[in-house]
């Protein structure tokens, strides 16, 4: 018995071996002396204006073959958001080969050097980690492949060509301003955020402050009476807000930096009975299909969006780069919002709770994957 | 706290079989009526037994499996496959409710079979084991819903997560009844006496006419049997298919099976023990959150509650 089970774990270490190797061959190949690339970028860059990146040395001919090294998956949200720029690329007849790192940094740095291998002419990247993957995106540039970083910024500017996504604290703060102004800049409210420690999370926190902070009396009369770490997860946000319920007694306001807690936290307001406060949310199909049964008892909420169609941003990027055009270096989408008066454009009764209103995702598209 | 009063808490509790935990929860319990006096009227008291169930389920199975020495860590795998599976193949649908739970049920003891081969037969360490089988559920599970899973639980089976009977919660009815069963087995079967001395001595219950690979199999089934109860006690709660369902269950459960009374070594645990530590732990995520600290401090506080907690149930071990 016991042999058998060594012969495996030496079966299974022989085939990491192989696998290992197969991934230090992709890198070597790529691998150019880094000074190169880098005189010659930085020799360009000083032409075009502030805030502008020059693209001129990625300039070529299509047909294009675009690379995307995407962290993970593992949502709803992220799901969509590879759908969009999936069909974008279709729209736009390019090839597109996907990486998915399943949520491992270093996997995704090994993912980009084979997608490089594969001999790519852009690369989009929704990072995983502000450090890890730049190094390897440094290499690229120098190989004249321009690197389009989107939905999760990284620390080193020399690492990508532009950056696309919405701005966190930006996101936070629509949400905090509507609620504040719903109650006119007093009451107590109660905050779910997401992972503790995690990036975007507190980044959203601190627009909801940066709003308080604006308010004539500096914020003083709104009470935030607990916040709750919910990880942007259904079953947790439920729970929280039955525990602040039973906690306080009056609650003026939720504010929720994600759209299945905001869903859970309406429904345990729902199961105790309580008037409906005003709530925060993001543009689940989940909440807002919740959100507009409630309207009735006089629900009010927003829902702010990530935009996940902010990857046909992204591979418009990378088509101006491969054309020589010039980029903004940092590229954030305005945070769209959905608010009482325009929930019916973007509310779909017939499609899934995963489903995220705020799309560009073309209906046959849609209905395929969401339709139940 | 004097080491007198410590001992006597010992005695006190030896002569009567309690567990540790209880003490612990108790005074957990104390504190958080002192900082939010309202979270500790009935109805919330009845709400803490709803929002435990899964954790209560699902340890009740880690328990089980650490009795023989083993560890579980696709349980938090299992739950989720088995939310998606639950609302796609329902579709909100009340007459598909009980087939599909069943199924649901066989498919946890499937998995818990595979699990038990590969440790029990094959020998192979439940750590690895049970970790890939895991990786392996989640893809199963990104696979089957195509990233964005569909459907809903229909009212018969939600009833079971938010319904009330008079005033107690279904949830807490469910798993108190999944509880005294499982402790009558272990107290009353032989069944019980095997898996507690698999986890110390197999070759004991070999000389005594069991095949112990047969008991270790048979708990890795329960444990993915109870890992899809907590599953669909989840989809009852929620109602929906969600990818994001809380991933501490695969840790937390250990943990609470722990704090309950179980080892790593094996040949310990206490199912009253871990069911006690199960409300033990959403007590305590209630504390934390109306004490309104920041992040950090939230964390620190939550993970010296669980080191104290599980000080005081080893040193009932120990002596």
């Amino acid at each position: 018995m016991k042999r058998k089970s060594l012969s495996l774990i030496s079966l299974l270490l022989a085939g990491m071996l192989t696998l290992t190797a197969c991934g230090g061959g992709g890198q070597k190949e790529n691998t150019l002396p880094p000074d190169e690339g880098k005189d010659a970028q930085q020799g360009e860059q000083t032409q075009v204006p502030d805030g502008m990146v020059d693209t001129a040395q990625f300039k070529k001919d299509g047909p294009y073959t675009i690379g995307f090294s995407n962290i993970s998956v593992v949502n709803t949200f992220r799901m969509q958001m590879v759908r969009e720029l999936e069909a974008a690329a279709e729209d736009a007849g390019v090839t597109l080969y996907t990486t998915d790192a399943g949520g491992d940094t270093s996997k995704q740095v090994s993912d980009i050097q084979d997608l490089m291998a594969r001999g790519i002419d852009a690369l989009l990247v929704a990072p995983g980690s502000t450090t890890v993957t730049n190094a390897v995106t440094k290499k690229a540039i120098d190989q004249n492949i321009p690197v389009i970083v989107f939905n999760s910024e990284v620390d080193d500017v020399n690492a990508f060509t532009s950056y696309v996504g919405t701005d966190a604290v930006e996101f936070g703060y629509v949400m905090g301003k509507w609620l504040v102004n719903e109650l006119d800049g007093k009451g107590n409210i109660i905050v779910l955020d997401g992972m503790a420690g995690a990036g975007v999370g507190e980044m959203r926190h601190q627009g909801l402050q940066k709003a308080l902070d604006e308010l004539p009396d500096g914020g003083k009369n709104i009470n935030i009476l607990a916040t709750y770490y919910a990880d942007w997860a259904y079953d947790k946000g439920k729970q929280a807000t039955e525990q602040a319920l039973a906690a306080y007694p009056e609650i003026d306001g939720v504010w929720s930096q994600g759209g299945a807690m905001t869903q859970g936290a309406l429904e345990a307001f729902q199961a105790a009975g309580r008037a409906l406060v005003p709530m925060t949310g993001e543009d689940s199909n989940g909440f807002l299909k919740a959100w507009k049964a409630a309207q009735g008892d006089g629900f009010k909420a927003i829902a702010a969006s990530d935009a996940c169609w902010v990857g046909r941003v992204a591979l418009d990027s990378a088509l101006s780069a491969l054309a020589g055009e010039p980029l903004e270096k940092y590229n954030y989408i305005p945070v769209p919002t959905i608010t009482d008066a325009d929930i019916d454009q973007y509310v779909r009764p017939e499609y899934s709770d995963s489903y995220w209103c705020n799309t560009k995702l073309p209906k046959e598209v849609a209905d395929q994957y969401y339709l139940e | 706290m004097s080491g007198g009063k410590l001992k006597k808490w010992r005695q006190l509790s030896r002569k009567w079989n309690i567990p540790i935990i209880l003490w612990g929860l108790i005074a957990l319990l104390i504190v958080l009526g002192f900082v939010s006096p309202s979270s500790v009227k009935p109805a919330h008291l009845l709400d803490f037994t709803r929002q435990a169930a899964p954790m209560i389920l699902v340890a009740i199975g880690q328990t089980i499996v650490m009795m023989i020495g083993g560890l579980d860590l696709s349980v938090a795998a299992v739950m989720v496959l088995v939310d998606v599976a639950a609302a796609q193949m329902m579709m909100n649908d009340p007459a598909k409710a009980l087939p599909v739970a069943l199924l649901c049920i066989a498919l946890g003891a499937v998995i818990g079979l595979v699990n038990g081969f590969l440790c029990a037969v094959m020998h192979m360490p439940s750590f690895v084991v049970t970790l890939g089988m895991s990786t392996l559920l989640l893809g199963v599970t990104l696979l089957y819903s195509g990233g964005s899973p569909k459907g809903s639980i229909p009212d018969n089976l939600r009833f079971l997560g938010t319904g009330f009977a008079g005033k107690i919660p279904m949830a807490a009815i469910v798993w108190s009844v999944v509880a005294v069963l499982v402790i009558l087995i272990m107290k009353y079967l032989p069944v019980g006496r095997y898996i507690l001395s698999t986890g110390v001595n197999p070759m004991a219950v070999y000389q005594s006419g069991v095949n112990p690979v047969r008991i270790q199999l048979l708990c890795y089934v329960l444990c993915g049997v109870f890992a899809a109860l907590a599953g669909l006690q989840i989809s009852a709660y929620i109602g929906t298919a969600s990818l994001q369902l809380g991933e501490d269950y695969q840790t937390r459960s250990i943990a609470v099976a722990l704090l309950g009374g179980a080892a790593f070594t094996g040949g310990k645990g206490s199912i009253p023990g871990t069911v006690l530590a199960g409300l033990f732990m959403v007590v305590m995520s209630s504390l934390v959150a109306v004490l309104n600290m920041d992040a950090g401090d939230q964390s620190i506080i939550q993970g010296v509650i669980i080191l104290v907690g599980l000080l005081l149930s080893g040193m009932k071990r120990d002596d």
